[in-house]
């Protein structure tokens, strides 16, 4: 179609980390990004919703956005383990960067579980961050826990499939982007397709939302379906539901780069006023050294875990929203803690503390979110007992 | 008259449960039946230890004096309970007989020391050798269980975690790593168990070969046999094998049984007593697919179709995988503790890590596994009185095996000797119509005991091991 998304050429640059590349050198490289070009602008994202566009590119070529990608790698191996880390790092500085992170990851993540003709088309330019993508799969993810029916219809047409409706939050879009979502075929309820969408496509509308109190500088927009043809060669999978099987480990797991960079922010926080005031501090609950060791209970499972993404057993994937939970939950501790450490000089609209605060709700809701989460795990429980 | 009420008894060895109100058809034994009336000769049917091994079953068995106050941090704590253990905890991970065995003899020592076990199943008391007899039994899946977990634990005064799986071990913080949250430990027991070996096999329907070690697959089954008759393809005439081939059998599925060796039981019988096994097998219909291995199974029309090695293929219903139980040992591994076939422990059951310890089906010691129940019960009283400061080990011994199959139940020890001995190395001490008692003549002991003999075994063992 002329209206697709020209593909930006590759830029000698962004090859040379096609070559494997360790995971420590990874997280080296993502650091220095953050300090040097995303913590200048941390507070204008989060005031002014600022996208921080090049950010985005400048960690996709320094290869944060292919560690979980075989088929993005020189070596044809998958490290979870190296892209949470890399996402955390982000997320530590700033939630808004790093669920644009998240977005980016899990799209190509789409692509790289999904059939070989769209990954072949695909899954570089996401890999490599010279095309940015989202994931509009709350509304999916819901559905396939009886939350809510799906939104998104499609109907086979020739070459591709016809499709309409709407979603209501999807992140990391532009007029230039794609994101990966799932609709069900008209006539066949019980089919569903795993496509991805180009912004660009005729028929499509972003349509910019109300203001959200954090992560504003996310390019969250509703998405409008009218008529919008998605072309054979975008459709990631056929069989939608055997492709959530597949996809969902991987999706949630590469959540905990927000969880755990959040957390580690606001203990870092604690900690940073502690030679000041650690002599009042001490009567608090939630000292830092307390939330540091549950959160590394937290990670050192999930990194553990993040070995395996393609495993697709129920007990497998219990663990990781049992997981999933605690990380919330963790994140509203620890951000309430960074307040009460912080004090008055937390509360100055300038003051990281405040902003982890307000970040550290939307680590808690973003789907699954903590209520999701429990009625998810009491279905699983109650399932295992009369299993 | 006087109505002394009836009593229940438990094999020592095995757990077994003797109710003189139920009695043990079985054994031949009518409800009723007291333990004063039972005849000598009477043996466990679950171990085949004997009348003299029960001991009367408390009600409730080594119960702590005044179950232990939880210590703080294991109490729910303000944040919704994911801190568990202590520095003073010992933790014990899994909760198969291995597991609620260093329980029992840990509690029996020190009634205050406080116990928690971990474990990813759900942790009920049960004996798992009747896996292999409960169809010809009547037993549903849910008879077999003694205990709830939490039962269990509430009689024992410990605390128990189930359905979670130790992800990780730290050994340097001293602290188990869960999905529900850290546990910290001052000592700890590894009683993991084994899994069954995952053959390769390709085709669609690869994803549903059954592999049946634990309740919950059990469970699964016995759903999938659904009431109806089966015809089932059983991969591996091991033990395990052979014992659910007998089973299905006498619930009148038909079974395939396919095996790279040319006889049943390759690694445990000499040829002969083998083929006199199969050719009982044979009498009761299971055809036998030897010197094979399954390629590919695949989804055709309402059922399977198996495909093997040399090409040739048939139907089948359901397909049981039973190639051998491989010691659960990446845990240990990858927390430094050494590992060989199994979790490498000394006679005291210690690991190459400091209050570290391993018994059961995952433990290696003196360069064996042991996958039986016997060794189990006495590496728990090594462990406790290890802990408790005393010294008596655990003393390794060549394993008595009783294969449960009524087509001809067979006893065997020292099975490795027994499989690669020559003919010339028997004696035959008895051969015929109830069946056969052949005795080793090396240096090693081993005998093999078939048909009624097979009742000999506790007997003839002792006589060597005492
Ligand atoms: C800043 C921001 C960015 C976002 N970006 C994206 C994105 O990129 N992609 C994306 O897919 N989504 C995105 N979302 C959506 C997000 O992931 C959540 O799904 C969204 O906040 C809606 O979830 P909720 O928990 O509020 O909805 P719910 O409260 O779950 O409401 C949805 C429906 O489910 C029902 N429901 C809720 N709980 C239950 C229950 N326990 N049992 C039965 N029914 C129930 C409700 O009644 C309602 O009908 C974004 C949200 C925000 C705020
Ligand atoms: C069908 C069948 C018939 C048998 N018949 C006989 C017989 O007649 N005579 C005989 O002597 N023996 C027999 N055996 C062998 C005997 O049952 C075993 O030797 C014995 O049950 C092993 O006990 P265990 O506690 O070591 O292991 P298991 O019973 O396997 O228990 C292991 C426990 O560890 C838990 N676990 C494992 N990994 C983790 C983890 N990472 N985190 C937390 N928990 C974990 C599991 O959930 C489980 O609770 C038979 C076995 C089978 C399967």
């Amino acid at each position: 179609m002329s209206a697709a998304i020209q593909i930006p050429k590759s830029t000698a640059a962004s090859h040379a980390f096609a070559a494997a590349q360790s995971a420590d050198e990874l997280v080296a490289a993502t650091r220095a990004i953050v300090e040097h070009e995303l913590a200048p602008q941390t507070a204008r994202i989060d005031t002014e919703g600022l996208y921080p566009k090049a950010v985005m590119h400048s960690l996709g070529a320094a290869g944060a956005f292919r560690a979980h990608l075989p088929d993005a790698r020189a070596d044809g191996c998958h490290d979870f383990g190296a892209a949470i880390r890399a996402m955390a790092a982000v997320s530590q500085e700033c939630l808004s960067t790093g669920f644009a992170t998240w977005c980016q990851d899990t799209c190509a993540w789409y692509l790289q579980v999904g059939e070989a003709q769209a990954r072949e088309r695909w899954l570089e330019p996401l890999a490599s961050g010279r095309v940015l993508g989202g994931t509009g799969m709350s509304n999916t993810m819901k559905a396939f826990s009886g939350i809510e029916d799906l939104r998104l219809s499609g109907e086979r047409v020739d070459g591709g499939y016809l499709v309409n409706g709407s979603l209501p939050w999807v992140s990391n879009l532009g007029a230039d982007h794609v994101f990966g979502s799932l609709f069900t075929l008209s006539g066949d309820t019980n089919r569903t397709v795993m496509a991805l969408v180009d912004c660009s496509a005729p028929g499509f509308t972003l349509r910019q939302s109300a203001h959200f109190v954090a992560l504003e500088g996310t390019r969250t927009f509703a998405c409008l379906f009218d008529n919008v043809f998605i072309p054979d060669a975008n459709v990631i999978d056929h069989d939608g539901a055997a492709f959530l099987q597949r996809a969902r480990a991987g999706l949630v797991l590469l959540q905990f780069g927000m969880g755990a960079g959040n957390i580690q922010g606001c203990i870092d926080v604690c900690r940073s006023v502690e030679p000041l005031l650690g002599h009042v501090n001490q009567f608090l609950d939630d000292r830092p050294d307390e939330l540091q060791q549950e959160l590394d209970d937290i990670v050192d499972a999930v990194l553990t875990l993040a070995e395996t993404p393609y495993e697709t057993s129920k007990d497998f994937f219990r663990e990781i929203l049992q997981l999933r939970l605690a990380a919330g939950e963790l994140a509203l501790r620890a951000s309430q803690s960074a307040m009460l450490h912080t004090g008055a000089k937390g509360y100055l609209s300038s003051a990281p503390a405040q902003r982890k605060l307000r970040e550290s709700y939307f680590v808690a809701i973003v789907t699954p979110a903590t209520k999701h989460l429990r009625k998810e795990l009491a279905r699983m429980e109650a399932e295992g007992a009369s299993a | 008259m006087t109505e002394t009420p009836y009593h229940k008894w438990i094999c020592d060895a095995c757990g077994y449960i003797y109710d003189e109100a139920k009695g043990d058809a079985d054994g031949g034994l009518p409800p009723g039946t007291r333990y004063e009336d039972m005849p000598e000769d009477w043996q466990c049917p679950l171990c085949g230890l004997r009348k003299l091994d029960l001991r009367p079953l408390p009600d409730a068995p080594a119960v702590a004096a005044s179950p232990p106050a939880a210590p703080e941090s294991t109490a729910v704590d303000r944040h919704g309970g994911r801190r568990f253990g202590s520095a003073e905890h010992l933790v014990i991970v899994g909760a198969g007989i291995a597991g609620w065995s260093v329980a029992e003899a840990v509690r029996r020592r020190d009634p205050n020391l406080p116990i928690l076990l971990v474990t990813a199943c759900e942790g009920a008391v049960y004996a798992k050798p009747s896996l292999s007899t409960a169809l010809a039994h009547g037993r549903a899946p849910a008879d077999l269980v003694e205990a709830s977990a939490e039962q269990r634990a509430a009689e024992l005064g410990i605390e128990a975690l189930t359905r979670t799986r130790v992800i990780k071990i730290d050994p340097a913080k001293r602290r188990l790593i869960t999905a529900r949250g850290g546990i910290t430990y001052a000592r700890l027991v590894l009683a993991l168990g084994a899994r069954q070996r995952q053959l390769d096999v390709a085709g669609d329907a690869a994803a549903a070969v059954l592999r049946v070690n634990d309740l919950r697959s059990y469970r699964d089954l016995r759903q999938r046999l659904d009431g109806d008759r089966r015809h089932i393809t059983l991969l591996g005439a091991g033990l395990i094998g052979c014992e659910l081939a007998d089973d299905l059998c006498a619930a009148g599925h038909r079974v395939s049984i396919v095996d790279p060796n040319q006889r049943p039981l390759a690694a445990l019988l000499p040829a002969d007593i083998a083929e006199l096994l199969r050719a009982r097998f044979d009498a009761k219909g299971v055809e036998w697919r030897l010197g094979q291995t399954l390629a590919r199974v695949d989804h055709a029309d309402s059922a399977l179709r198996a495909t093997l090695a040399d090409g040739s293929t048939f139907a089948t219903d359901l397909v049981l995988s039973a190639a051998g139980l491989l010691p659960i040992t990446e845990p240990a591994a990858r927390a430094g503790i050494a590992v060989g076939h199994g979790i490498i422990a000394d006679r005291r059951l210690r690991t190459s890590l400091p209050d570290v310890y391993a018994l059961g089906d995952c433990a290696e010691v003196e360069g064996r596994c042991f996958s039986y129940i016997e060794p189990i019960r006495r590496q728990a009283e090594a462990i406790a009185a290890d802990m408790a400061g005393e010294h008596v080990p655990f003393q390794p011994r060549p394993p008595l095996v009783r294969v449960k199959t009524p087509s001809l139940p067979i006893s065997v020890c020292n099975g490795r000797v027994a499989a690669d001995a020559d003919p010339t190395d028997w004696r035959c001490v008895s051969d015929d119509a109830d069946g056969a008692r052949l005795e080793h003549t090396g240096t090693e002991p081993a005998f093999v005991l078939t048909g009624s003999y097979a009742r000999l075994g506790t007997e003839l063992y002792r006589s060597h091991f005492g």
